[in-house]
């Protein structure tokens, strides 16, 4: 259990961002625990309901179609991480000029992390992560790139 | 990994609130199900068997426990639950609008969301059963799927069905071994 790298060909949400329309190079990581209904589609991509907060009932599931084939996902889900918690350097109050803090956050919290050009061009990116049930946190981490988070998860 | 047990009793706040139905009870003293041990809390020896208390909804705070009363033993239970899961995604056939004569869709879903399977009410059997599961905290859902009551345990356990058992009880006895 634990992010992957994929490419959104589309997301119909509720909520009021749109991530697909910032995602730079339209990739992000989504955390396989909070997949629900994956199906394949004709095309060898996969559609499925994607639960931003899982433990809240009052948030209703984004549908999603994606580039990873349901293997693929299979893979990812079944792939032990090197610990249960990661950590992450978060810019304080938004700021990526002020000096980051090391924190520490279950992977399974993690919802997803993305990028937009402007954070490309920075070196960082955002994450939202949930503290348990409780709150939903949108904060910047200092990391360069998506697939330098998923080296800092599994290898 | 789920496990294939005989329940004697289950009481709980919904409308269906006698899943193991008297005519069941009167004629067998018990009715099959296969549950997911994820969902067990208070988990106690009672007789040769065990009671605990079930979530159907277990993201749920306001959803009340069931009660329930089982022939499995307390060991067999936990036996069950330390059994890993050929994979932590299960792929099943979902009958859209729960009609069994339209074609099946493959669906995966997370082991984790699966509460329970049923056979009551089938209306192909035994080619198929319900399956209940949870989208997470958000809903609740009962789903017609094409998959033999007794082959679920196989699906789980393998990935694919390739059981040859026609009973619960046959089925029970094979994944005991599994076990």
């Amino acid at each position: 259990m634990g992010l992957f790298l994929t490419s959104i060909t589309d997301w119909t949400s509720k909520r009021p961002e749109k991530y697909q329309k910032l995602l730079y190079l339209n990739y992000i990581l989504l955390n396989t625990n909070r997949l629900c209904d994956i199906r394949e589609t004709t095309d060898g991509h996969t559609e499925f309901l994607f639960h931003q907060a899982p433990d809240d009932r009052r948030c209703s599931p984004d549908h999603i179609t994606c580039g990873t084939s349901l293997a693929v996902l299979r893979g990812w889900h079944d792939a032990a991480e090197q610990s249960k918690f990661g950590t992450f350097s978060i810019f304080p109050a938004y700021d990526i000029t002020a000096t980051p803090v090391e924190t520490t956050i279950e992977w399974e919290n993690v919802a997803l992390i993305y990028q937009t050009r402007n954070d490309f061009t920075n070196g960082v990116c955002h994450m939202i992560y949930y503290q348990e049930s409780f709150k939903r946190r949108n904060v910047i981490i200092d990391e360069n790139s998506l697939l330098h988070v998923l080296a800092e998860e599994y290898v | 990994m789920i496990f294939l047990s005989q329940i004697t009793k289950w009481v709980d706040s919904r409308d269906s609130k006698r899943r193991s139905h008297p005519r069941d009870i009167w004629s067998l003293g018990y009715r099959w199900f296969i549950l997911n041990p994820n969902r067990i809390v208070d988990l106690k020896v009672r007789g040769t068997g065990s009671s605990f208390k079930f979530s159907d909804n277990h993201r749920d705070r306001r959803e009340g426990n069931s009660y329930l009363e089982s022939n499995s033993t307390v060991a067999e239970i936990i036996a069950a639950h330390d059994t890993a899961y050929f994979s932590k995604f299960a792929t099943f056939g979902f009958y859209p609008k729960n009609d069994p004569t339209r074609v099946p869709v493959n669906t995966t879903i997370d082991v984790e969301d699966i509460a329970y399977f049923d056979d009551y009410n089938d209306p192909n059997y035994p080619e198929c059963c319900w399956l209940v599961y949870d989208r997470k905290a958000f809903r609740r859902v009962e789903q017609l799927i094409n998959v033999s009551f007794t082959g679920v345990p196989d699906i789980l356990l393998t990935g694919t069905t390739s059981t040859t058992s026609t009973t619960p009880a046959a089925t029970e006895a094979a994944t005991t071994q599994h076990v």
